[in-house]
């Protein structure tokens, strides 16, 4: 399968000074921001990046949008060498990386995306179609004609999405996207980035929200230490974990029944407990390939009743904790 | 082993019309900015024109009066028919030349460093030589505005009147053209270091006040000592200012005709700007190499 973004051997050092005080001096020190990255995301997938502060997200999409020189390695996006073929890799993605900060802020929203459509070597018939396309799909009419310093941040980081997406670029990065946004904006940002695979892009997500990470995204890296130590769909990097998984069922369940809920192949054991209501409340340790409707298959051919059922499972964290010893809300920048 | 990646296409169109329109564009945005602060250009405008009031009164005081003041001054630049008040107006209008070149060209680049859209500039699939040309150009009508703005306005209120001759004024506007080209050369070489090493405040007013002593600001140059004379030859502003003097009041020229003179904004023309893009192009790649150059 052929790869639009393709990353062999990626290293990134630089030195760093490090201050010791008003009359010391400073020493200089070399970080290693990335130690050889090998990664290849195929095209139409929303491919998740995750990793605590400093573990080299930011070092590695700074490199893949050609804002840092990398020390070593080959990267490609969109069949373009990143070093080589700057501007047509530019040409190729879109980019919300800097949040709000993206933009003109004496300019109103719609001179900014007017202003990168033009950055952009865009048809001025198209930025125009382009912009009013964007205002529909993001609801911008209300606010795009008044200058960005007025916007509220969910305002500010809307408009900087409808910019990531205003040279329709195949692959599209988006840097904790829904960061200063409110409920109902990360809502509506979510639905319009599950749809960009369907449209044939690529999209390149970071966040620190699990739930984002997990509800929208194909494929995940976990990075740490400037090295990629997992790779795969959520699911798949969630059954790396060692974690107990259980399913809890609430209801009117016979002894019987537990009896053979133990005797599946999949179930380790079975807790059960008396709630305050009479009802019978049981914990059910299963392996990792577990099936709900298995469990409920029995309960409910065995007469028994359900009332509630819960599923708990490792999330991604619990993996990195895992894999690292570490969360993933720790600064581990050096 | 992957197979090689067919590229899909994308909407940016590489062509010389799409990077003038790149310039147009920077040029559109940039003055629509600026036209959303008003007190910012009425500043600019009234700036040398309070700056100009110091030499004046200092000039009549301490020569005795405003007779003597400007017979000792024909007397330093020898010229009998030189206006001491128009020489100075002149020259805090290049001095504010000077500011406008570093502040509105020079360090725009760390400008937009510190309010976050400098990497959305380098995210753009252009050369930044049309973002330079489309700022340069608004900064070079910005200041050509408040230059003949802030004369006219210096001319009614200290009634005196630097636009006696067509041709004067055409040299004038000549030497204030050609000796933006170097001025802004220079400029954009201190730009490019302040985005790696960001102190612009204290660089602007080191580099401004030194450009401005060196030039003559508001005395012949001829008045400073020889050593500091080197330095005064050697930059833009120098020529520049002497120009539009020579052209205007008739002081005298440097080498003694204005096509001399010109001839060395012109080498100056030659060698600033080519300056000003090693050290930029030196900078970038040092800065993507690092740190990166959304760092402020």
């Amino acid at each position: 399968m052929s790869a639009i973004i393709s990353i062999k051997d990626l290293k990134m050092t630089y030195s760093s000074k490090i201050r010791k005080g008003l009359f010391s001096g400073a020493e200089t020190k070399q970080v290693h921001a990335l130690k050889s990255i090998d990664l290849d995301i195929p095209e139409g997938v929303i491919f998740g990046l995750l990793g605590p502060n400093g573990a080299g997200k930011t070092t590695l999409i700074k490199c893949l949008t050609t804002l840092l020189i990398p020390t070593s390695g080959i990267l490609k996006i969109n069949g373009y060498d990143v070093i080589n073929d700057e501007k047509q890799v530019r040409a190729s993605i879109g980019c919300m990386l800097m949040g709000e900060r993206g933009l003109y802020w004496k300019l109103t929203g719609r001179e900014n995306l007017t202003f990168f459509g033009r950055l952009y070597s865009l048809d001025p018939d198209f930025i125009l179609d382009r912009i009013q396309y964007l205002i529909k799909l993001l609801e911008l009419e209300e606010f795009i004609d008044r200058t960005v310093e007025s916007y509220s941040s969910g305002q500010r980081m809307k408009v900087a999405f409808a910019k990531a997406l205003l040279n329709d670029a195949p692959v599209i990065f988006l840097d904790e996207p829904t960061i200063a946004m409110d409920v109902q904006g990360a809502r509506k940002l979510r639905q319009i980035v599950k749809k960009l695979p369907s449209e044939g892009k690529t999209v390149v997500y970071t966040s620190h929200i699990m739930s984002e990470i997990t509800e929208l995204c194909d494929e995940v890296a976990i990075i740490d230490e400037g090295r990629i130590i997992a790779k795969d769909t959520p699911d798949n990097i969630k059954k790396l974990s060692k974690m107990e998984r259980s399913v809890k069922v609430t209801g009117v369940i016979s002894e019987d029944i537990v009896a053979k809920l133990n005797s599946l192949e999949f179930v380790k054991g079975v807790g059960t407990s008396q709630t305050n209501d009479g009802l019978t409340s049981l914990q059910i340790e299963v392996s990792g390939d577990s099936s709900l409707h298995k469990i409920m298959e029995v309960i409910i051919n065995n007469g028994g009743i359900i009332d509630a059922l819960s599923r708990s499972e490792p999330s991604l964290e619990d993996v990195f904790i895992e894999l690292t010893g570490r969360s993933l809300s720790e600064d581990t920048r050096k | 082993m992957n197979k090689e990646f067919i590229s899909k296409p994308h909407h940016t169109k590489f062509s010389w019309r799409a990077n003038w329109s790149i310039t147009w564009g920077v040029f559109v945005q940039r003055t629509t900015q600026i036209s959303r602060y008003k007190a910012a250009l009425f500043f600019d405008i009234i700036t040398p024109l309070l700056f100009s009031v110091f030499p004046i009164f200092i000039g009549i005081s301490v020569a005795g009066g405003y007779g003597n003041a400007v017979k000792n001054f024909q007397s330093s630049v020898g010229s009998t028919t030189a206006n001491f008040v128009i020489y100075s107006i002149l020259g805090a209008n290049v001095f504010q030349i000077i500011n406008g070149a570093l502040f509105n060209f020079g360090f725009f680049l760390r400008r937009e460093q510190v309010t976050g859209t400098l990497e959305s500039l380098y995210l753009a699939p252009i050369s930044q030589i049309y973002v330079l040309l489309g700022t340069g150009f608004y900064a070079i009508v910005r200041a050509l505005i408040n230059f003949f703005v802030s004369l006219i306005l210096a001319g009614l209120i200290f009634r005196v009147n630097p636009f006696t001759s067509f041709s004067g004024v055409m040299f004038a506007l000549l030497f204030l053209l050609v000796g933006m080209l170097p001025l802004y050369g220079l400029a954009f070489g201190f730009g490019a270091l302040v985005v790696k090493y960001k102190d612009m405040q204290s660089l602007q007013g080191i580099i401004s006040n030194f450009m401005g002593v060196a030039m003559g600001i508001f005395f012949p140059i001829t008045l400073l000592p020889i050593y500091f004379q080197v330095f005064s030859y050697l930059l833009p502003p120098t020529w520049q200012n002497n120009g539009i003097r020579s052209s205007l009041i008739g002081t005298q020229w440097i080498l003694g005709s204005w096509y001399g003179d010109l001839m060395v904004i012109l080498a100056l023309s030659l060698f600033y700007p080519l300056v000003g893009a090693k050290v930029y192009s030196m900078t970038d790649r040092s800065m993507r190499k690092t740190q990166g150059l959304g760092v402020f």
